[in-house]
């Protein structure tokens, strides 16, 4: 077995894990005698079992989680290891002090309505038979989350080892000090280790009881202090685990990206993206910058309608990509392994920087009615279904050229509505098709996979698809659709290409007309950044801009 | 700024220290902190003000070279600018009172050098230090239980003529039974055991062989780009590298058979690398106890506890790298294993358990030792103590005002405030204890006039004499304690004479941001 163990870095980026795991619960099949013998997923690969003192089994995820103070919401992390939390009102006795004692109780975070109703959920389970919990599920009731979410555990439905949470105490969600240079977050790691040493208790915990790790997959944001802050633990990781495929997302969430007339924190904000960027290159197997759709690109969304003022929806769009793009780590049929796949990406070595896309849903009627994903690069003419998540806007247009590529297909039904009496398509055969056509893409090395279970939709997941049916189909009959969304096929395509280009010149133009000396508090503390680093990360940019120029 | 001390500061300063009082923090998830601690104070509060923020840095720093005194500073801080806004308010400019805290800086820690005891530092003035400042932290039964644990701790690390390096002093946690079942432990505990079912769960008279080597299959290169022509040629590559790893443990297996022969003994290996389940397999077929992935810092510690010395490569082994230990056993807790290395000849590193029933009670007993351990560490390294319980801030309060008359000008003023100010810790003291602390500070005064040392005696909130008591502060806390609080105050004087000044230009003006 071959264990994979996630870190997430950064409150946006724990967004984007809240919507991973959530969608892992999904997948579980609870009945004991499942009519598959061999689930399609080995869960094994992201979770672990676990027993708590007094005896109770556990199944939790292998991940490490970093926030800053405050952005918790009521996730109490001793909540599944030492059962009901002590009454916070009573000042009662402690067994370590017999003196007073004064207390200073925050307002408690307010559980929300959906959450409550989770809870209830799992207690009468037991006293009901599979019937009553389809009806119940039928009802279906409206949380409205779209209004209540304001942070990630507000839709969480999973429960967590006690040492997967860890909160960085230096700085507040939101603080008097913000929480936004590079710097910062790579100071407030050492702090953290000293404080806490989070590495050697949580993450060595974790780590020691796997047989063999195949690899680390790891989300950060990037263009705060939490970018410094993974780039301090990936580094001590690294040092650790020499040879170890560390495959890395560094996310942006564009909502936080600084207006037109903040230059200032605009710039900061790249700086932090650049510093994460080559540190994060440097020391993983595979970097992935994603960056979550700006609200003027609305292309590529025939059948969503996401509302992109929400972190909520914008991460879930995010989770389903980074979510399908790992399946063929932790599936039985595709035996593949994440160095494996790494290396394969990264053929020529030196390419680490991926670009990843989806086509969710995968445009397919029940009929079984061609994929319309138009993806030839011939010309730019061609606008491409597949969705990227790239920071630069115009690069959606034309597929560039590629060294490698990585395809998923996920969902296709077993058999096909017939069209006609005579007429049926075979699953098979389009399926065939749609991958003839990224076969036959320029490129060096094409893995395709293919994997039946659907990207489920459990009910933390945002209402965005319009026109599909319950199993993610488009809806030919027109007829607005009356139930939720159980589950949609989808596509993810994780390449190594020459589009990071754009996003590297990006980088380039802001450093060029940077004067480094105007942000001393890239300079602060033991892991201050002199002059000097500032130049040779800048030289660190240009080299991988020529990686990935064309001749 | 002063709306700031007034309302804010002054809560939490006199909740805060209180060598009787905890405070208790709960936050919106219902997590629950005990501490006493000004440091924690600050940062777990709400950090939403540059001057809280900037007393927690100082806290911090005097957290980070001392260990202790976190809270005093954050007191004496507030007591100095309420002191200062006595004379301020009556016209007085601060950068004269800085003045003042400046002289009456450089006087107190003359008067420091000329009040603090040098005694030999035995087990019996250490046993002391470490009561006093534990009995601040955890309920004195407790406390007395935790004392012997952490001198001895820190005697048996201690090496002549080298600097303590408490990171020797390894603390584990146990969530266990009851904090009073805490001690130390002469050898090392780890926190994972063996992974493999049959392996042996209690070794005795055992050789330690400490490595860091990988014992696991591995791929040679990372991002070798190399591509397989076939299915073949992989499964010939897969298997010439488990080959490798095989040969690295059969040369371990074959070490062990060396040294063990037919004496009965055992061995033990201990690994920074990880093990793959067919490495364990072999290795347990051979009767060796294998534990894996343990902490980098544990790699010394063992050599300390157990001797030998650990190794980078299975090549070449000799006998003269192995240690030994009498005993090591697996401690299972639920989903956590332990494993005891004991029974050791002069372990130079120690182990401190802390048990506790839950996560905020082993965090608080932490916080205690981790601050007994440095109070134990700072008087051997000062080679000499302050008495405690307020008795030099009584007597450096008396000096001082004495000093003034010989100060010239307005800057006496300062001196007068610095002097009143240290006041405000057996205040402090005697209030927290439930006493009525004028009654107390008088009684304190009178005594002192009368030329003893005296302190505030908790219990009765009479006076004593700390000396014959026991009750001993470090010197360098003291001293750190006198040079940040006036640097601290000083400074917040002077900004906020220069925020009123420039208060009107810099109006909505995003300095900075």
């Amino acid at each position: 077995m071959h264990e994979i163990i996630t870190l997430q870095f950064g409150h946006f980026t724990n967004f984007v894990g809240t919507h991973f795991w959530n969608t892992q619960e999904a997948c579980f099949s609870y009945s004991e005698n499942s009519t598959e013998p061999n689930p399609e997923i080995i869960h094994d690969v992201l979770f672990r079992t676990g027993v708590t003192q007094k005896g109770v089994e556990t199944y939790t995820p292998r991940l490490l989680l970093y926030d800053l103070k405050g952005g918790l919401g009521s996730l109490n992390k001793f909540r599944l290891y030492e059962g009901e939390i002590p009454d916070t009102q009573s000042s009662d006795q402690y067994v370590t002090w017999d003196g007073r004692t004064e207390t200073y109780a925050q307002e408690p975070y307010e559980q929300n309505a959906y959450l409550k109703s989770l809870e209830e959920e799992v207690e009468p389970t037991s006293n009901h038979t599979q019937m009553d919990l389809d009806i119940q599920e039928e009802e279906d009731v409206d949380y409205h989350l779209d209004d209540i979410v304001t942070t990630w555990s507000d839709y969480n439905k999973m429960y967590y080892h006690p040492k997967s949470i860890n909160q960085i105490n230096q700085y507040q969600l939101d603080g008097y000090i913000p929480f936004d240079v590079f710097t910062y977050g790579r100071n407030a790691f050492d702090a953290h280790e000293k404080e806490t040493e989070s590495f050697d208790q949580n993450f060595r915990f974790f780590a020691e009881e796997c047989d063999s790790i195949q690899g680390f997959h790891v989300m950060t944001d990037i263009i705060d202090g939490f970018g410094g802050f993974a780039s301090g633990f990936i580094e001590t990781l690294r040092d650790e685990y020499p040879k170890k495929a560390i495959l890395v997302y560094g996310n942006t969430n564009s909502l936080d990206l600084a207006a037109v007339n903040q230059e200032r924190k605009y710039k900061k904000q790249m700086l932090n993206a650049i510093f994460s960027t080559v540190s994060l290159c440097q020391m993983s197997s595979l970097y992935v910058p994603l960056s979550t759709p700006l609200l003027t690109n609305q292309s590529c969304m025939k059948y969503l309608k996401p509302n992109l003022q929400l972190p909520y929806h914008t991460s879930a769009l995010l989770s389903s990509a980074i979510e399908t793009a790992c399946l063929p780590f932790r599936t039985r049929s595709n035996s593949t392994t994440m160095p494996n796949l790494l290396d394969q990406l990264n053929w020529r070595g030196d390419t680490k920087i991926a670009s990843l896309g989806v086509a969710f849903p995968l445009p397919l009627s029940i009929y079984g009615d061609d994929v319309d994903l138009s993806i030839s690069t011939s010309n730019g003419k061609d606008a491409c279904r597949i969705k990227y998540f790239s920071a630069t806007e115009d690069d959606n247009h034309k597929l560039e050229p590629m060294f490698s590529q990585s395809v998923v297909v996920r969902g296709f039904p077993e058999v096909f509505v017939p069209v006609s009496k005579t007429v049926c398509k075979k699953p098979g055969d389009v399926k065939t098709k749609l991958f003839d056509k990224f076969n036959s893409l320029r490129c060096a090395n094409t893995t395709n996979f293919d994997v039946k279970l659907a990207y489920p939709i459990p009910s933390s997941f945002p209402q965005m698809f319009k026109s599909l049916t319950v199993d993610g189909f488009i809806n030919v009959s027109g007829e607005p659709a009356q139930r939720k969304v159980k589950s949609v096929p989808m596509l993810s395509h994780l390449t190594i290409s020459y589009q990071p280009r754009h996003l590297l010149e990006r980088y380039v133009n802001v450093l060029e007309g940077l004067n480094f000396k105007l942000f001393p508090e890239y300079a602060e503390g033991t892991c201050g950044l002199t002059m000097e680093d500032f130049l040779q990360v800048k030289e660190s940019i240009l080299e991988l801009r020529d990686v990935y120029s064309e001749d | 700024m002063a709306d700031f001390i007034k309302c804010w500061f002054f809560p939490l300063l006199y909740c805060a220290d209180g060598k009787f009082v905890i405070n208790r923090l709960v936050d919106g998830a219902g997590n629950i902190k005990l501490t006493k601690d000004g440091k924690v104070l600050l940062s777990e509060m709400q950090i939403q003000n540059p001057t809280a923020a900037m007393i927690a840095r100082a806290a911090t720093a005097q957290d980070e070279i001392t260990g202790d005194g976190t809270t005093s500073i954050v007191l004496l801080v507030g007591e100095l600018m309420r002191q200062s806004e006595r004379y301020i308010s009556e016209g007085l400019h601060p950068r004269i009172i800085t003045e003042g805290f400046d002289l009456a800086r450089k006087e107190a820690l003359e008067f420091l050098d000329k009040f603090k005891v040098e005694r030999p530092i035995d087990r019996e003035l250490l046993i002391n230090v470490a009561r006093t400042s534990l009995r601040t932290k955890v309920h004195s039964t407790l406390a007395d239980a935790l004392t012997d644990a952490v001198v001895d701790a820190v005697l048996a690390i201690k090496r002549e003529g080298e600097p303590i390096d408490l990171h020797m002093v390894e603390i584990m946690k146990m969530q266990h039974k009851t904090a009073i079942d805490s001690r130390l432990i002469r050898g090392l505990v780890m926190d994972h055991g063996a992974r493999h079912p049959d392996m042996p769960k209690r070794v005795k008279d055992a050789y330690i062989l400490t490595l860091n080597v990988s014992l696991e299959y591995e791929k040679s290169e990372i991002n070798s780009g190399f591509f397989y022509s076939s299915a073949e040629q992989r499964e010939k590559l897969v298997e010439s590298e488990r080959k490798f790893t095989d040969e690295k443990v059969r040369k371990i297996v074959e070490f062990k058979k060396e040294v063990v022969g037919d004496s009965g003994k055992g061995f033990v290996v201990i690994n920074q690398k990880g093990i793959d389940p067919l490495s364990l397999d072999i290795l347990c077929k051979n009767g060796i106890l294998a534990l894996r992935r343990a902490k980098r810092r544990n790699m010394e510690r063992l050599q300390l506890v157990c001797g030998g010395v650990a190794q980078n490569s299975v090549d070449d082994l000799t006998p003269d790298v192995l240690g030994y230990a009498g005993l090591v056993y697996e401690h299972v807790l639920g989903e956590e294993k332990f494993t005891f290395v004991e029974d050791v000849k002069d372990p130079k590193s120690v182990t401190l358990l802390i048990k506790g029933p839950n996560a905020h009670t082993i965090a608080q007993i932490n916080d205690a030792v981790r601050d007994g351990l440095r109070a134990v560490k700072n008087a051997i390294e000062d080679a000499s103590v302050i008495p405690g319980a307020g008795a030099f801030q009584v007597a450096l309060s008396a000096h001082l005002t004495k000093y003034k008359d010989g100060v010239k000008g307005l800057a006496k003023m300062g001196v007068q405030a610095f002097g009143d100010a240290m006041l405000i810790i057996p205040k402090i003291l005697a209030q927290n204890a439930g006493h009525e602390a004028q009654k107390t500070m008088v009684a304190l005064q009178e005594e002192h006039a009368e030329g003893h040392i005296v302190g505030v005696d908790l219990k009765t909130g009479e006076t004593l004499d700390p000396v014959t008591e026991g009750i001993w502060d470090n010197y360098r806390v003291v001293r750190h304690m006198l040079h940040s609080c006036s640097v601290i105050a000083s400074n917040f004087l002077l900004v906020d004479e220069m925020m009123r000044a420039g208060r009107s230009s810099l109006k909505n003006d995003n300095v900075g941001n």
